[in-house]
């Protein structure tokens, strides 16, 4: 079971959480038996490759998955203490915006191209502070200035497509925190865009979480973003877990063999100029198949005979952080010498 | 975007001289001897030498680029010809019986409007539900009933079993209502499809997840978000269907005895009326032609430079 | 046969069934009815259901269930007819269009579009009109009206078929034109116009019946359900069943084709799972998942 440190009732806390897809051509599971948890005031990021499982991970909990795909949802997901996984739909949709919001992916598609931006954000408003119209479209307006856009006044009958990608996705978060939630769910919200607009959307994030005290889960891909915000840190791999902990352990102390892989391929601006770029070696597990023993087992150069035998479990990385956890048969053996 | 539906408006006037073209040669290839059946309808005694005569009153002789001429100089006038069945002007017959066509079409179109809508909201409400396939079995019945039956069945139930309603001729409103639902029955159907198809195409789009992470309910998804996407679609199938519909009045006008276009379209077949034909074709080729342009440039209007700029 | 096998996959057992009862009725119609759908016996008028007619005579004493199975023949030999000759033609025009382009495609797409803007009946009407009422007239006004759906299918397929690269590359091995266009363009449009013959047969259906119903379709004495229906009108109060029959084979006909098209476009975009397919394919997955 993994410890909490701090006594408050985590806000976000997840147990066991098992995601099965189907759809008329295939059937996956990207999520495998997965748990952990989320803090007030803490900062989650959940890394890894894509298909690793992450988005699907805080979205199919919310019954927010595309049409067409049918989903099976095993675990607990409590959220404040509730679990979202048993509530009836009327306590979902409570939840849905007013307890979390979402900032998607890809701003574009997630604005509806044929309704203003003020009535996108206001109707949030409407809905989880219970606000008359007119006070809706005034608090759209405040929020639009909280994002950073200059004359939200103007902003708030535009379109989306009269605004830029960085435009709109600062709406998009616009939206997500219309209905003062507690927790924020972000999903890549950089990655769509330019280089230059993501560090805004970063900082801006941070100043949001400080002012209103929001957790925020945050899913990406880039550790630039994971050390620029993140206070926690749990890395992906074939739908499992691999490695869960602060922000400084799993970034400077890592331990698994998929994270030590994931922060050597990214360049860094010290090495001499030439040196090879090292990826890690072959490609992810198909989640629509059984997966025996560690599923990176296969592409990792420390295996040993252990990884084969069973799923690995999450084990205390070495070292003084109780948080900081690991599902490796290397770090075992790391821990029993280290205890021996 | 007045460039845009100026160049609209250039292809619909293009696609009238066609249609003018079209029922001009179309009546010019009468196999037979136009003056001849002329000179006989008028009665009397027929020589050549009437024949003749006939001939050079109306231009039968003069080159066929000439005559087409003629013709689109008298139809400019309002001159559509005499018909050849009664000898009355074209175009006070057209007249009269303008008003129970378009009173058809219209008591047609609401009747469209309201099948179509709701029979698609209710399917798009509960997707793959009972409902939902009980809605489309319904519509491909629709679709494929030949109106003329539907039309004798609506009158065989309400007229002689139940004698609930009026079905011969256009006398008032009460008469109105079969011939409405006749005519409009099937297109409401086909509406329908159109409806429920874009709503569920608009359903599986990327923003329905992030209202429903809103906390939004289906329903009001539906109407708020999914509904506005599919205006241009719905619209268009709507003018188009209701243009279609001049041709169902042309088979459900003589069963319900109105004397409309339809049915003067329909005699003048009959009956070789020559003048009446080529006038009604080019009138009917005409109205579809205005139809559609109307059509095009509402859908423009309501879904303007703004998405065509995101279209690219 | 390996055809026939892929549609009953794609299209189920009832639509297939009603193909082949179709067919059947088409070729073998003749031999099937009891009796010659044209022999009148006034003694026998206007009788209804009957061990001896299973339903019934006309006005003019012909056998109700010859009539029915004649005017099967007659909607299925019209539309195969006209389907093939608006199809071949509209094919033709379509692939010379799209291959050629330029002013040649202009002109043709202009003509097209008009034959488009004006709806089937109404041309058919006029041009049965000028040439007289008759059933070849009929078919050869259908056609006509047909001709440009398919030769703007066939131009679609074509005009987009032939900036891809691998028509490019014929030409560069020197195929010559007939060959590109006879053994490479020509099957494609040839797919998308069979599939969309099989839902527009239904349509043509109806409309060759609206046609015999003017009047100016299939003439009496031959047996069509459209002409069938108006002669029967007059007697609807007393004879309900004539009015009826054919009203409902032409329906089940039209809904038959209907059906057919449907299936054919669902083929190609798969639905979600119904819950039994569903149950089926969680039982699998975790089969294969926990083993």
């Amino acid at each position: 079971m993994i410890q909490t440190v701090g006594s408050a009732t985590p806000i976000l806390d997840v147990r066991n959480l098992t995601v099965t897809l189907h759809t008329p051509k295939t059937s996956v599971r990207p999520v495998d038996r997965v748990s952990y948890t989320v803090n007030e005031g803490e900062i989650l990021a959940i890394v890894g490759e894509s298909g690793s499982g992450k988005t699907i991970l805080n979205l199919a909990p919310l019954g927010l998955l595309p049409a067409g795909v049918d989903s099976d949802i095993e675990g607990s997901v409590r959220f404040e203490g509730q679990d979202v996984l048993t509530s009836g739909e009327d306590k979902l949709r409570a939840v849905r915006g007013g307890g979390i919001g979402v900032i998607f992916q890809d701003p574009l598609s997630a604005l509806n191209p044929v309704r203003k931006i003020g009535r996108q954000i206001a109707e949030v408003a409407e809905e989880h502070l219970k606000l008359t119209p007119r006070a809706a479209e005034q608090r759209a307006g405040e929020l639009l200035s909280l994002v950073g856009l200059p004359d939200p006044l103007s902003r708030l009958q535009q379109y989306p497509h009269e605004l830029s990608g960085g435009q709109r996705q600062r709406v998009g978060i616009a939206m997500s925190i219309a209905g003062e939630p507690r927790l924020l769910i972000a999903d890549e919200p950089t990655t769509a865009l330019d280089v230059t607009v993501q560090a805004q959307i970063v900082s801006l994030l941070k100043d949001l979480q400080r002012r209103l005290k929001m957790a925020i889960v945050m899913i990406t891909h880039d550790i630039g973003v994971v050390s620029g915000m993140a206070t926690k840190v749990a890395v992906m791999y074939a739908g499992r877990l691999a490695e869960i902990g602060s922000v400084d352990d799993v970034l400077t102390r890592s331990v698994h063999p998929y994270t030590l892989g994931l922060l050597n391929s990214v360049p860094t601006l010290k090495a001499p100029i030439g040196s090879r770029f090292s990826g890690l070696p072959g490609s992810p597990p198909d989640l629509s198949r059984r997966i025996d023993g560690c599923a990176f087992m296969p592409r990792c150069s420390q295996a040993i005979p252990n990884c084969e035998r069973g799923r690995p479990p999450l084990v205390h990385a070495p070292g003084d952080s109780p948080e900081h956890l690991a599902a490796c048969p290397v770090v075992m053996n790391k821990l029993a010498d280290e205890l021996a | 975007m007045l460039r845009i539906a100026l160049n609209r408006a250039m292809s619909a006037l293009v696609l009238v001289v066609i249609a003018s073209v079209f029922s001009f040669i179309l009546v010019a290839a009468f196999p037979g001897n136009v003056a001849a059946l002329i000179a006989e309808l008028r009665g009397g005694f027929v020589s050549q030498a009437v024949v003749d005569k006939v001939a050079e009153e109306y231009r039968l002789r003069d080159p066929l680029l000439y005559r087409y001429g003629y013709w689109v100089a008298d139809v400019v006038h309002g001159d559509f010809g005499k018909s050849l069945r009664t000898g009355e002007e074209v175009s006070t017959a057209i007249e009269k019986r303008l008003e129970p066509t378009l009173v058809m079409i219209a008591g047609g179109g609401i009747v469209m409007l309201v099948v179509g809508l709701v029979l698609s909201f209710c399917g798009a409400l509960w997707p793959g539900g009972l409902v939902d396939r009980f809605i489309r079995a319904l519509a491909v019945v629709n679709i494929s009933v030949p109106k003329f039956f539907l039309a004798a069945m609506l009158i065989y139930a309400f007229g002689v079993i139940m004698n609930l309603l009026p079905t011969f001729g256009f006398r008032g409103p009460t008469s109105w209502i079969l011939p409405s639902i006749a005519i409009g029955l099937v297109p409401g159907a086909l509406l329908s499809r159109v409806a429920r198809v874009s709503l569920e195409e608009a359903m599986s789009r990327p923003f329905v997840i992030t209202a429903m992470s809103k906390g939004f309910g289906r329903r009001r998804i539906l109407l708020r978000d999914a509904l506005p996407n599919i205006v241009p679609v719905v619209l268009t199938a709507f003018g188009m269907n209701l243009a279609f519909m001049i041709q169902s009045a042309i088979v459900i006008e003589p069963i319900f005895a109105w004397q409309g276009i339809g049915a003067y379209f329909v005699d003048a077949a009959r009956f070789r009326d020559l003048p009446v034909l080529q006038s009604c074709l080019l009138l009917f080729s005409v109205l579809f032609i205005i139809v559609n342009l109307v059509v095009d440039l509402l859908v423009i209007v309501v879904d303007p430079l703004q998405r065509r700029a995101m279209r690219g | 046969m390996k055809a026939i096998k892929d549609l009953y996959k794609a299209v189920g057992l009832p639509i297939c069934f009603l193909i082949g009862f179709f067919i059947f009725i088409a070729v073998f119609g003749k031999y099937v009815s009891p009796y010659d759908p044209n022999a009148q016996n006034l003694l026998k008028a206007s009788q209804t259901f009957s061990a001896e007619h299973w339903f019934g005579t006309d006005n003019l004493g012909r056998d109700t269930l010859s009539r029915l199975v004649a005017g099967a023949r007659t909607t299925l030999f019209g539309v195969t007819l006209v389907l093939l000759m608006a199809g071949s033609v509209g094919m033709v025009i379509g692939t010379i269009s799209g291959y050629f382009g330029g002013w040649l495609d202009e002109i043709l797409m202009r003509i097209i579009d008009f034959g488009l803007s004006v709806p089937s009946l109404v041309v058919a009407l006029a041009i049965v009109g000028v040439f007289g009422p008759d059933f070849w007239n009929m078919i050869l006004a259908l056609a006509i009206a047909w001709v440009p759906i398919y030769a703007r299918l066939a131009r679609g397929v074509v005009a987009a078929a032939v900036n891809q690269p691998y028509i490019e590359s014929l030409r560069v091995l020197g195929a010559s034109r007939t060959r590109i266009i006879v053994k490479h363009l020509t099957p494609a449009a040839l797919g998308s116009v069979l599939i969309y013959a099989s839902a527009d047969a239904g349509v043509l259906a109806l409309n060759i019946a609206n046609l015999s119903f003017l009047g100016l379709g299939v003439q009496p004495p031959q047996a069509e359900w459209g002409q069938m229906l108006v002669a029967a009108l007059p007697y609807l109060e007393e004879a309900p069943r004539l009015v009826i029959l054919p009203g409902l084979s032409l329906t089940i006909m039209v809904i038959g084709f209907n059906l057919l098209g449907e299936a054919i476009a669902l083929a190609k975009n798969p639905r979600p799972m119904s819950k039994r397919r569903l149950f089926q394919r969680r039982r699998e997955f975790l089969k294969e998942i926990a083993a």
